[in-house]
C-alpha cells in the first residue's frame, strides 16, 4: 500500500499527528531525521500506520539547524521515546515533552553523527591508501602536462580533509 | 574409598588433544558462524571422553574466550570483564573481521577497532564472517603459538 | 576445505590505476608504485609506464564483498577458493604483493 505524505509546519506537528492517530493511524512504526536534505534544514519525519484500514502515512516537517526543537510525540505514541531519544543522539534534535533524551549508543563526544557537518573521526585521522598516485614517483624529471585529479577520501567533508 | 574415574570431553585439535572449554562471545554476525561449529560437533575433529588417551598423555586443558563479532563502545566493558573472570590457562581468539580491526565498522562512532583494544589478543580469524570450520584452524593456531 | 575463498593478485595485470584502493569500502588495500619511462621504437617519446612496487590487503579488515575484482579494468584480481589462513602475529593479516600472488 503506497504511503500518503503530509507536509507540514514544525507548529502543526503534533496536532497533526494526534489527528491522524484519531483517524486510525495508532501505530508509530519509525521517527527518524535526515540532515540537510538541501536548505540548511534538518527534516523529521514519522511513518505513522493505520493497520485496520491498511493505510500508512508519512508526516514531514522542518526544524532550524540553528535551533533544533520539535514537540515531542510522547502523548500520542508511547512508543515515540526511544526513537526520539535517537533522533537527538544522531541530529542533535531536542523533543519538548520527552523527559529522557539520553543517549542509546555513544559516550556523548563525538557530537552528533549523523549531521553532515560531523565527520567519522576515525576517516579524518587515518591516512586514506587512495591518496596516492604513481605520479607521485615520477620517472626523472618528466611529470605529466595533466596529471590525474586527486579524489578525497569518502565520507571526509572538504573542510576536513588535509 | 573408590573414587569413580573422571570422565573428560577432549577435541583432537591437530596432533594435540586438548581439553578445551570456549567461552563464546557472539557479539554479532560471527556468534552464528561460532554457534554452529559448536553444534556441528564433528567439526571439531575427533570428541573423546577418556581422560587418559592410549598414549598416556594428558589433554591439554586450555580455556579459550572466542569473540566473535563487533565490539561496541558500549560492550566494551563486559568484554573486559568476560576476560578477567576467565580462569588461566586462558587464550583470547578473534573470529571475523570485527573483531580483528571493526571490520566494516572500523570507522563508525560507536565501534572500537578490534577485541585487542580491550583484551590481549593471542591468534585472528580473518573472514567476514568466516566459515564455522575456520574456528578450529583458529584453535589450533592458538595452540601452536603457545606450544 | 572451510569454504570461504580469498582475493588473489596478478601481479602482472595490474596498472597501479589505484582504483580497486579507492573503491574498497573498508580501505583495506594499499599499493606503492612508481613510473618509468619506456623505449617505443618509432612513437615520438618513451612512453610512461607505472610499475607496481608492493600491492598489500589487510585481511582483517576485508569484507570480502569483491568490489576490488569487479571494479578492475585489468582483471588483476581474482577470486580463488582457499581461505586465508588465521595468524598469532599481530599484524600477520596483512598480505604484501608476494603472499597475494596466484
Amino acid at each position: 500500500m503506497h504511503a500518503r505524505d503530509h507536509r507540514v509546519d514544525r507548529s502543526q506537528w503534533l496536532a497533526h499527528c494526534t489527528e491522524l492517530a484519531a483517524q486510525g493511524a495508532t501505530m508509530l512504526d519509525m521517527l527518524t531525521a535526515v540532515d540537510d536534505p538541501g536548505g540548511g534544514r534538518i527534516e523529521v519525519v514519522a511513518h505513522l500506520v493505520d493497520v485496520v484500514n491498511r493505510e500508512r502515512h508519512l508526516v514531514w516537517t522542518d526544524v532550524d539547524r540553528d535551533d533544533p526543537v520539535l514537540d515531542s510525540l510522547l502523548g500520542v505514541h508511547p512508543g515515540a521515546g526511544w526513537h526520539e531519544r535517537e533522533v537527538h543522539e544522531m541530529f542533535g534534535v531536542t523533543f519538548a515533552g520527552n523527559p529522557d533524551l539520553r543517549p542509546l549508543l555513544t559516550t556523548g563526544d563525538a557530537g552528533h553523527p549523523l549531521l553532515r557537518t560531523t565527520p567519522l573521526p576515525a576517516r579524518v585521522a587515518t591516512p586514506w591508501p587512495g591518496a596516492f598516485e604513481p605520479s607521485d614517483r615520477p620517472a626523472g624529471e618528466r611529470v605529466a602536462a595533466r596529471p590525474r585529479s586527486r579524489p578525497g577520501p569518502p565520507g571526509v567533508p572538504s573542510e576536513w580533509q588535509a | 574409598m573408590a573414587v569413580g574415574a573422571v570422565q573428560r570431553r577432549w577435541v583432537q585439535v591437530g596432533s594435540q588433544r586438548v581439553s578445551l572449554h570456549v567461552v563464546e562471545l557472539g557479539l554479532a554476525c560471527c556468534g552464528v558462524e561460532v554457534r554452529e561449529a559448536r553444534r556441528a560437533g564433528e567439526l571439531l575433529g575427533a570428541v573423546g571422553d577418556d581422560r587418559d588417551p592410549a598414549d598416556g598423555s594428558d589433554p591439554v586443558d586450555l580455556n579459550v574466550l572466542v569473540v566473535a563479532g563487533t565490539v561496541t563502545s558500549r560492550l566494551a566493558p563486559a568484554l573486559a570483564e568476560a576476560y578477567a573472570a576467565l580462569p588461566e590457562p586462558r587464550a583470547v581468539l578473534a573470529f571475523g573481521a570485527c573483531a580483528a580491526t571493526g571490520g566494516p565498522y572500523w570507522d563508525s562512532y560507536s565501534v572500537l577497532p578490534g577485541a585487542h583494544e580491550v583484551v590481549p589478543v593471542d591468534a585472528w580469524v580473518p573472514g567476514c564472517p568466516p566459515r564455522p570450520h575456520d574456528l578450529v584452524a583458529g584453535l589450533a593456531e592458538v595452540l601452536r603459538a603457545r606450544a | 576445505m572451510s569454504g570461504h575463498a580469498r582475493i588473489a593478485l596478478i601481479a602482472d595485470n595490474c596498472t597501479s590505476c589505484m582504483l580497486c584502493v579507492r573503491e574498497c569500502p573498508t580501505w583495506c588495500i594499499s599499493l606503492e608504485a612508481h613510473q618509468e619511462l619506456v623505449g617505443d621504437p618509432g612513437a615520438r617519446r618513451p612512453r610512461t609506464v607505472n610499475v607496481l612496487d608492493d600491492f598489500t590487503i589487510d585481511w582483517g579488515l576485508c569484507m570480502y564483498c569483491g568490489i576490488c575484482v569487479e571494479v578492475c579494468p585489468f582483471d588483476a584480481l581474482a577470486w580463488r577458493p582457499d581461505a586465508v589462513a588465521p595468524t598469532s602475529e599481530p599484524g600477520g593479516l596483512r598480505h604484501g604483493k608476494d603472499r597475494l600472488e596466484g
